[in-house]
């Protein structure tokens, strides 16, 4: 069986996260506020960070198709596996869309999207049909990269900054604050619930527990300092880009000849949409092949990948409907599938797991 | 742009239908070639121009109609 290090776990779990989420931003409704959004996020994140890989825990070398239907029998299962085939789809198609819109705004304005969407689309494809040990030893490759371009591009753009934009502190409220929290919390934290789809090829039982908080941890303080970056070089306007940090590095002048760095950040941005994009479209393609109980997922990925870049084409008209979607319609679209179905996942696996204990100890 | 298309899905089809076909795997033949038939038509409806659906119309409706905003 396929298995992947904590260490490459983590790097893509990292990646995943910063994936489309540093593209448009979060916690951008609460402007100058949206670095507290940022760590209510985090906050609220960790319970189900523990419930995920306890449920990994309890089930160690089963994926989340394997769990649902030893759990909860044939019929229930496969209803469980279409509605997280359905949600890793559906994800992957947006954070296709991110990235393409994001293509397609800043840099390839005459190219019509679907083009830069089936060019991204080849790569992820390629990926999935790869596997996971694959996607693993590009993110240890990928993740340095990633980090070094965006403190590079911090510390560039530190003569941008300025440091008074950060107040007034919660002059937002609360409730705001909170709300916003929320939004960070299912996208992008909550968003790691796929993981639940391939973390069976993990090696020991609680490197889940490790991953999970280590990977948030990380991706966590990657996305807060850059709030604060686009806070302190963006101000209270922060809220009018499509694509703040983007809209922040752009800013960047060191004398006559360092400027318009802005095409570097791209980097980043494409390489962590396209590590998420690959992970969902990989879980796509698994809870496929649970349904019909394939040999292999790999024989899907072509199409798969396919119907999943015409959906991120159609699945908005344009960058305003796709803002919304992600900030105001997702989290509570999210919700069953990154709160509810887990908690009763869980539930169920725990009473399970005690049933069988207390069988064991009776013998 | 349809040719282009039919062309992409005909090499597409000799890439992945042939050895399945051959290795009489049918099980995997018969749903890679129902997601190939989604696929193929979504394709054909995108190179004629017309305009599907967005699925996230209908989450939409249903999210605001549950949270009444």
């Amino acid at each position: 069986m396929v298995k992947i290090t904590d260490k490459e776990a983590i790097c893509i779990v990292v990646l995943f996260l910063l994936g489309g989420s540093i593209v448009i931003g979060t916690g951008i409704e609460v402007k100058n506020d949206a670095w507290i959004a940022g760590i209510l996020g985090i906050v609220f994140f960790v319970p189900f960070a523990l419930i995920y890989a306890r449920i990994q825990a309890i089930y160690q070398g089963r994926d989340l198709f394997q769990i649902a239907n030893l759990l909860f029998g044939k019929v229930v299962g496969t209803v469980i596996i279409a509605v997280y085939t359905w949600y890793s789809f559906h994800l992957g198609a947006l954070v296709l869309r991110n990235f393409g819109e994001f293509a397609n705004i800043t840099t390839l304005n005459d190219t019509p999207l679907i083009v830069i969407l089936l060019s991204f689309s080849i790569i992820t494809i390629a990926a999935a049909r790869s596997g996971i040990e694959v996607i693993g030893r590009i993110s240890t490759y990928a993740l340095p990269l990633v980090i070094f371009v965006l403190v590079f591009m911090e510390v560039l753009s530190l003569k941008q900054m300025k440091f008074n934009y950060i107040k007034p502190i919660f002059v937002n409220g609360f409730q705001r604050i909170a709300e916003a929290g929320f939004t960070v919390f299912s996208f992008p934290f909550a968003e790691s619930v796929v993981f639940l789809g391939i973390f069976y090829s993990l090696k020991k039982r609680d490197s889940a527990y490790k991953v999970y908080l280590t990977g948030v941890f990380i991706s966590g303080i990657i996305l807060i300092t850059l709030t604060f970056v686009n806070t302190f070089i963006l101000g209270p306007v922060v809220q009018d880009f499509y694509f703040p940090s983007y809209s922040s590095f752009s800013r960047i002048r060191l004398g006559n000849f360092l400027q318009r760095m802005e095409g570097t950040i791209s980097v980043s941005f494409a390489v962590t949409c396209f590590i998420k994009s690959s992970v969902c479209l990989l879980v796509a393609c698994k809870g496929i092949s649970a349904i019909f109980n394939l040999s292999d997922y790999r024989f899907i990925t072509i199409q798969a990948g396919l119907i999943m870049t015409y959906l991120a084409y159609i699945i908005y008209d344009n960058t305003v409907e796709m803002t919304d979607w992600a900030l105001n319609i997702y989290p509570y679209y999210a919700i069953p599938f990154q709160i509810i179905i887990p908690l009763f996942i869980w539930i169920w696996a725990e009473i399970k797991n005690r049933r069988k204990d207390s069988n064991d100890k009776g013998r | 742009m349809f040719v282009i298309v039919f062309i992409g899905y005909a090499l597409l089809g000799i890439y992945e239908f042939v050895p399945l076909y051959k290795e009489k795997m049918w099980k995997e033949f018969y749903v890679n070639l129902g997601l190939a038939l989604i696929s193929f038509t979504v394709a054909f409806l995108i190179s004629i121009n017309v305009k599907i659906p967005s699925p996230a119309r209908q989450f939409e409706a249903i999210i605001y109609s549950l949270t009444g905003k």
